[in-house]
């Protein structure tokens, strides 16, 4: 009786016109750009995140140049940045790109905006909004957001964000080149105005967070279909919940941090960061004094801990969905993942001071925070372990979306545990700031997140756009972005071990040892060479992406029906692509996520939304 | 398309998606404020002694906002019900004075407070020795050092621990400039910008020595250099440095320098009690009470100034809620319109529970 029910439910939609959108009068402007459908604002998200995330790459294969070749000038590129990239420095008169050789001041600039790009501008957007804002709602069962105009505005002040620390590359004196961390005194005494486009920018960037948290928590709160239940809800949607709760309350302390900077700079004499006795070019600074650089640290890092969890749970999120689909087996356990992610992300507000071992913290003090961050390694290692046990006994289909989930978990697992010799503050003393510490945190973010997030393209492209990509060359680029990313960060641990400090314009020379001098050993300093040129062979593997990425949305094989990957979760049972309003059907939902190969089922997948017999 | 929920509750949460969203919005201010009141915390106890400005705020102002901050949120309470009760002329009266009391408190804080703090200066000196001329010249009866050490404690140590820590020349010497001086000796009257005397141009003046070797003018950038200006006329704050000292009162003369002094006409001295001459060369630092006064006032600007946007966003808002389209609202929907205005005053007691901790924290302890 109840199978006859849902047979007529497929039937009324595969009937239904695909191209379903009920205001297909609207605007060109309002239907795609002003939008207000979650759908829309995911993509522009989605979009303007793969741009920086190129740009972001593209600042930082230009300064491996200069670390592989220090003082050699850039073939091509040096010319083109020397007319495009031209500012004069503040102080000096010379070129910051001169004969196509990158300043050391233009390395502090592309490094500093390397890591705000990629993090603020590249990953987050990618992860959290667009992926968040497309699945969350139809995970759920939702008609949209619960507050579609606050998600617009959410967008629109990102986007003004963006533009804003964008154009800072373009003002004389040009971007902030104090480092992603921005730690004062420096950042605010450096003469170019680009830290104050950076702040300006931030605060907007949070602002836009800030809405886009309360929106989610909202929606994942109040508009679950009926049935779903917390627990049937998939993983997925958990981790962007427990995602929005630290962007939620870990981002507003550096809003007022980055308020605080803008007044230092700004209003004369002011200096909550600034200490008494600040000398500036050999004179004492014009300044009140009595300010703290230890707090602007406290402060940055309280949302720079969380923010590691805001990078990394979205692609946690989005690989268990994929491992699940894929193995065709349930998530091996479901209830223990959800519990690891809520401790996860309560431990990781009172972990922060691992960064800062070296400030000369008290003994008792530095106990604390490696007891915490010990025991937040305990519900990541869960978290992990559940996804290995996911696929035992899975029969496995090896799709790109497939492999790029399963290179995520030991990609991920290589930058946790190099993290432990740095949660020690005995080890940390040797590692810290050093390539090691470059080689661990990468680890976790570019095989780590961004491998999840490409996998989430490759799974989630059906349903957003009706067509697959290729995938042979879906393979290719998962081949050599797996081999280039480890041939660029693996050989790092023995630099940082070696003892090769981060921010080094060329890439260490400088140290190296000689007759009777002890330094960086020739090996550590030939290795640069060698990551360099996996850096641009990393590059030369995304042309392949880029290309299917586009050509696919044209000439792609079309989907054979709405379900293309026979998934369970809700995202599946609305049209292709989804239209305004999301779903053709009445949804209620009668089972938990992942009822893969039930036994006795008729078919290997049970959708959320099929009643029980 | 419609939203579920968006004004009756939901079944298993008891909440309409607004209550839902502003509870979480308040959560992530109390984070934005937390992370300011921790500031102030730190940088207080990080203070170096006799940095702290304690005893510069005028309490009883500061409580006067605060009984018309705590009176709005009686107002925006009693509106709410009022919508409850199917009163909506009742309503909007007292919506009326709930915004009346919000702009109170900004115009009190904005048109007398801040400006009043920025044209009074603190003035620091090269030496112990020029201190001790120029505080004596200020005091009616003369340098003593009991009084200085009275004006000091109150208002920088009020525990009275560090008066030996600090030298003299780092105790400010602080009132109104009124005039100054140019290198040809000519005087010139320092004057208000559109009559308005709060605003003068005088608050824009900065000045230290940063060392000997930059004492020249090409050093940093201040307002106060691009002036041609060879000594300030400065008028010791009234009821400070001449309370209960006035033995020897005498009404308007210039201390120091008695036969280079040039007044054109009586202007030199508009506040009617004593002025003190000051050439540039024996200051150190000369900063009113603004942001790069100390970490005492930038905090205090950046704390009451963040909450002082919040109120304005508040007035914004209820004043969106006194539009003729409310009415439309309010006929299509009473139970929307109600939950608008039930959003809003939870909003508005957050901001005026943060003004509860601002008072004390910034004007009493």
């Amino acid at each position: 009786m109840a199978q006859t029910k849902t047979k007529k439910a497929d039937q009324a939609a595969e009937t239904h016109d695909h191209g379903h959108d009920d205001h297909g009068d609207q605007h060109f402007l309002s239907k795609y750009v002003f939008s207000s459908d979650h759908k829309i604002i995911g993509i522009q998200y989605g979009i303007t995140g793969l741009v920086f995330l190129l740009i972001g790459f593209c600042l930082i294969a230009t300064m491996r140049w200069q670390m592989a070749k220090p003082g050699q000038p850039i073939p091509v590129a040096g010319k083109v940045l020397e007319h495009v990239y031209a500012h004069e420095l503040g102080g000096e008169s010379k070129p910051i790109f001169e004969n196509g050789v990158m300043s050391r001041s233009a390395y502090n600039q592309f490094g500093a905006m390397h890591g705000v790009i990629m993090v603020f501008l590249a990953i987050v957007p990618l992860g959290f909004a667009a992926f968040g804002n497309y699945i969350v709602p139809l995970q759920i069962g939702a008609v949209d957001m619960c507050f579609p105009r606050v998600n617009m505005a959410s967008f629109w002040c990102f986007f003004v964000g963006v533009v804003i620390i964008a154009a800072s590359f373009f003002i004389p004196g040009g971007p902030a080149q104090a480092g992603w961390t921005m730690y004062p005194p420096l950042s605010e005494i450096i003469p170019t105005n680009g830290q104050i486009y950076l702040l300006v920018g931030f605060i907007l960037l949070i602002t836009s967070s800030l809405l886009g948290a309360v929106n989610f928590i909202a929606t994942i709160i109040q508009l679950r279909a009926p049935g779903m239940t917390w627990f049937r809800m998939p993983f997925f949607v958990w981790a962007q919940f427990v995602t929005a709760f630290l962007l939620l309350l870990a981002f507003p302390p550096l809003e007022a941090a980055a308020i605080m900077m803008l007044i230092d700079i700004v209003a004369p004499g002011a200096s909550f960061f600034s200490p008494t006795g600040l000398m500036v070019a050999g004179a004492p600074a014009d300044i009140s004094g009595g300010g703290s650089p230890l707090l602007y640290q406290h402060l940055f890092w309280f949302l720079g801990h969380p923010e590691v969890y805001v990078l990394i749970l979205p692609a946690i999120g989005i690989v268990t969905e994929i491992l699940a689909n894929t193995t065709r087996r349930p998530i091996w356990g479901y209830k223990l993942m959800v519990g690891s992610v809520l401790v996860l992300g309560f431990l990781s507000f009172i972990v922060w001071a691992h960064h800062m071992y070296m400030t000369g913290m008290s003994t008792k003090v530095a106990t604390f925070f490696q007891t915490t961050t010990m025991i937040i390694s305990i519900p990541s290692v869960i978290l992990l372990t559940c996804l290995f046990m996911s696929l035992w006994k899975g029969s496995m289909r090896f799709n790109t979306a497939s492999m790029f989930a399963l290179a995520f978990l030991p990609m991920f697992g290589i930058g946790g545990l190099t993290g432990l010799p740095l949660g020690f503050n005995f080890t940390d003393i040797h590692l810290h700031d050093t390539y090691y510490v470059i080689a661990h945190f990468h680890y976790v973010v570019a095989p780590g997140t961004i491998f999840g997030l490409l996998a989430g393209i490759y799974y989630w492209y059906p349903k957003m756009t009706g067509r697959h990509m290729n995938e042979f060359w879906g393979k290719v680029h998962f081949w050599c972005s797996l081999i280039f990313m480890n041939l660029i960060f693996m050989p790092m641990f023995a630099q940082g071990m070696d003892g090769m400090i981060r921010r080094m314009s060329d890439g260490g020379a400088a140290y190296g040892a000689a007759d009777g001098v002890v330094g960086l050993t020739a090996t550590s300093l030939a290795l640069n060479q060698n990551i360099s040129h996996a850096a641009w062979a990393l590059g030369l593997a995304q042309v392949p992406f880029i290309i299917n990425f586009f050509w696919s949305l044209l000439h792609g094989e079309k989907v054979k029906n709405d379900n293309p990957a026979e998934g369970t979760t809700l995202e599946w049972q609305t049209p292709t692509p989804p239209g305004h309003g999301n779903f053709t059907k009445k949804i209620e939902v009668y089972r938990e996520a992942y009822e893969y190969s039930v036994p006795g089922a008729s078919k290997d997948f049970t959708p959320q939304n099929e009643p029980a017999k | 398309m419609e939203i579920p929920y968006a004004e009756k509750p939901r079944e298993d949460t008891g909440l309409y998606n607004g209550k839902a969203g502003i509870w979480l919005f308040l959560a992530s201010e109390v984070m934005l404020f937390g992370a300011l009141f921790s500031a102030y915390v730190l940088l207080r106890v990080g203070a170096d002694p006799g940095t702290w400005s304690l005893g510069l705020m005028n309490k009883w102002v500061g409580a006067f906002n605060t009984l018309i901050l705590i009176a709005s949120s009686v107002t925006v309470v009693l509106a709410w019900i009022c919508l409850k009760q199917d009163d909506f002329a009742g309503f909007r009266r007292l919506q009326w004075w709930t915004i009346i009391f919000a702009a109170a408190f900004l115009v009190v804080k904005w048109s007398y407070e801040w400006p009043a703090k920025f044209t009074h200066y603190d003035i620091t000196f090269t030496s112990n020795e020029v201190a001790r001329k120029h505080m004596g010249a200020a005091l009616p009866g003369g340098f003593s050092e009991e009084s200085v050490k009275d004006i000091w404690q109150k208002r920088y140590d009020p525990h009275k621990k560090a008066w030996s820590d600090v030298e003299l020349k780092d105790k400010p010497l602080d009132g109104h400039i009124v005039g100054y001086w140019d290198k040809e000796g000519k005087h010139h009257e320092v004057g208000a910008v559109l009559g308005v005397p709060f605003w003068s141009k005088a608050w824009l003046w900065r000045f230290s020595q940063p060392s000997e070797k930059k004492a020249d003018e090409a050093g940093t950038p201040t307002t106060f250099r691009k002036y041609n200006i060879a000594a300030i006329e400065l008028a010791p704050a009234h009821g400070v440095w001449d309370k209960d000292r006035a033995s020897s009162k005498k009404p308007r003369r210039v201390a120091e320098d008695h036969e280079n002094h040039k007044h054109d006409g009586d202007s030199s001295s508009a506040h009617g009690h004593n002025t003190v001459k000051i050439p540039r060369e024996d200051i150190q630092r000369l900063t009113s009470f603004d942001p790069g006064h100390s970490t005492f006032f930038a905090t205090y600007y950046t704390m009451t100034g963040l909450h002082a946007l919040h109120v304005l966003g508040g007035i914004f808002v209820m004043l969106y809620h006194l539009l003729p389209i409310s009415r439309r609202v309010w006929t299509e929907s009473k139970d929307r319109f109600a939950n608008r205005i039930e959003i809003t005053g939870l909003f508005w007691h957050f901001v005026d529970l943060v003004w509860i901790f601002l008072f004390p924290i910034l004007y009493l302890l």
